[in-house]
């Protein structure tokens, strides 16, 4: 019999306009041996402290930050996990960040929003994704998919020869990249490969393999955005369906040609999406809050520039 | 005042067993909820898992099975001068099969109304028109009692305490109304108005020979027991039968058959 222990300590704080709302602490431990846990609410001074570094460190980030709403998550773990995390969300619109990146961040969002939507998307067009944000799409596309051990269904474009044999393989266009990174491993999202970390949420919750930092890569991609084309800035949210093979997009803000766009949808089924070409370096995406069987997790974003036909 | 509350609870997830022992105290000053660990040993009895275990292994071995969470805790509570035991079951199952999905909960271990669901989906289901009367099973209405108020008459039986150790008083339920009771699913969440243990008021005939809708399988589309997938309206209401069960929506639901 193996013997397997995670402990954790975790502070959580609510925001309003400077108004402190909720503050929730918890810690405990959980001993896996065989397919049994024993989890309880025990204590460990040195989490504890460390959390409580973690936490102060986010207060610091956002102290002069009154115009949104924050939730600060700090967590310390005995895997070595140390994580600060703020959600900051200003006229429904929400944003992940870190302490480093708060400040940037929360200006991005705040010029964001500070634009009322002048338009409604009536027709479906090709995506420019940027800010990272196509970092999402292939989350819930590759990664999600990947985490359930679901064939690859191909996406492919563009299509014809050899490379729609590789592509039919990897599930992907050849010119693209998307791993999972973890300290336990990086995992080839596009051939199907399962992350290697084991996450959970809380002590009391079953270890499950679960994507760590998404980056996507682009080689020598092709990129020539169609004239008439959405930008996607942000999304609210996403979701994939296992049964249905239907990925789920919300987009929180857009614009197409000069104008904002108001908040839509876009449903599809992964056969459906045409990747036509990225351009740069992968950019830090700010904010995938993932949650999967009741378990929210920070997952790390990163993608360049893309493209994809219309959905 | 402070809420505080010591538990166990066995929870089946999926294949793995977890036994949990924690207590917790949440207080709510001025705007502010804050909560926290008791640090404190739990002396509550362990929960007994036999019963969980084989429930859970039934429902593995059935068709279809996508997600199968089960749990059996035993809690004190205190808030103030009020103290509280309460024991809980729970059954969460998701079965998926031809691109169908039903959502199934109970608050006993009752494998026979989730292998019926499972057996008609594993067969094969269709899209199909939905017929001149449709017959709700009780664990089906129970899910759909919320959307129920202001449809017909509902009320809120009286039974227990609430989150804040209040008795839970009978009375009607309508739309808008302010709830007088409190919700508090756990310690760690913020205690919300909602009405407990939703009743509806029987009325009509139930006619038996109906088609039987055995699960929700979506928005306002239910499975009916020979395998079809139709949708329901809910503003046309004909009839309601006795109560029969206690389901665990939101702060409780009873269920009831009911047609369509």
């Amino acid at each position: 019999m193996t013997a397997d222990r995670f402990a954790i300590a975790a502070r959580d704080e609510l925001w309003a306009h400077g108004v402190l709302l909720e503050s929730r602490l918890e810690h405990g431990t959980a001993v896996l041996s065989d397919d049994v846990i024993e989890a309880t609410d025990a204590y460990d001074p040195d989490l504890a402290a460390a959390c409580d570094e973690e936490m102060a460190r986010l207060r610091a980030a956002v102290a002069s930050v009154e115009d949104a709403r924050i939730r600060a998550v700090a967590r310390a773990a005995s895997d070595g996990e140390r994580s600060a995390t703020l959600t900051i969300t200003m006229r429904g619109v929400s944003i992940v960040t870190t302490p480093a990146a708060a400040a940037r961040d929360t200006a991005m969002l705040r010029a964001l929003v500070g634009r009322e939507a002048e338009e409604e998307l009536c027709e479906t067009l090709p995506i420019v994704w940027r800010n990272g944000s196509a970092a999402v799409l292939l989350h819930e596309a590759f990664g999600h998919p990947a985490e359930h051990g679901i064939p690859l269904t191909p996406a492919l474009s563009p299509r014809g020869g050899e490379r729609v044999l590789e592509e039919r393989v990897r599930g992907g266009p050849t010119w693209l990249r998307v791993e999972d990174i973890s300290p336990r491993g990086t995992a080839d999202l596009l051939a199907g490969h399962r992350p290697h970390a084991l996450r959970r949420a809380s002590f009391r919750d079953v270890p499950l393999h679960r994507m760590t930092a998404l980056v996507a890569r682009q080689v020598d991609a092709p990129f020539d955005a169609p004239e008439r084309h959405v930008e996607v800035h942000l999304v609210a949210g996403g979701t994939y369906d296992p049964l249905t093979d239907v990925v789920t997009i919300d987009v929180s803000i857009a614009n197409l040609g000069g104008a904002r766009l108001a908040p839509f949808t876009i449903t599809t089924t992964r056969d459906r999406i045409a990747f036509l070409g990225a351009s740069g370096e992968p950019v830090r995406y700010p904010g995938v809050v993932c949650s999967r069987e009741g378990q929210e997790l920070v997952v790390g974003s990163f993608a360049p520039v893309m493209i994809t036909g219309a959905m | 005042m402070i809420y505080r509350k010591r538990g166990r609870v066995v929870r089946h997830e999926n294949g793995v067993l977890l036994r949990i022992a924690e207590a917790g105290e949440a207080v709510e000053r001025g705007v502010a909820f804050e909560c926290r660990p008791l640090r404190e040993s739990i002396t509550l009895p362990e929960v007994d898992v036999p019963d969980l275990i084989e429930t859970a292994r039934q429902i593995r071995e059935l068709p279809a099975i996508e997600r199968v969470i089960i749990s059996d805790g035993i809690a004190e509570h205190e808030y103030g001068d009020a103290r509280w035991t309460d024991e809980t079951r729970r059954v969460h199952v998701a079965i998926a099969a031809h691109g169908t999905r039903a959502v199934l909960d109970f608050a006993t271990f009752d494998v026979a109304k989730v292998a019926r669901v499972a057996e008609v989906l594993a067969r094969g289901v269709r899209e199909a028109a939905p017929p001149e009367r449709i017959r709700v099973a009780p664990h089906v209405t129970a899910a759909l009692l919320p959307s129920l108020i202001g449809m017909i008459e509902i009320d809120q039986a009286a039974e227990g305490v609430d989150g804040n150790g209040q008795p839970i008083e009978a009375v009607q339920v309508t739309n808008g109304m302010q709830w007088p009771n409190w919700y508090r699913p756990s310690y760690r969440i913020r205690p919300l108005p909602m009405p407990f243990h939703l009743r509806a008021r029987p009325f009509g005939i139930i006619d038996d020979a109906a088609p039987e809708a055995i699960a929700l399988v979506g928005t306002r589309r239910v499975l009916l027991e020979d395998g079809s997938v139709v949708a329901i309206r809910l503003d046309r209401v004909h009839a309601v039968g006795k109560p029969d069960g206690w389901y665990p929506y939101g702060a409780g639901s009873f269920g009831a058959e009911l047609m369509l």
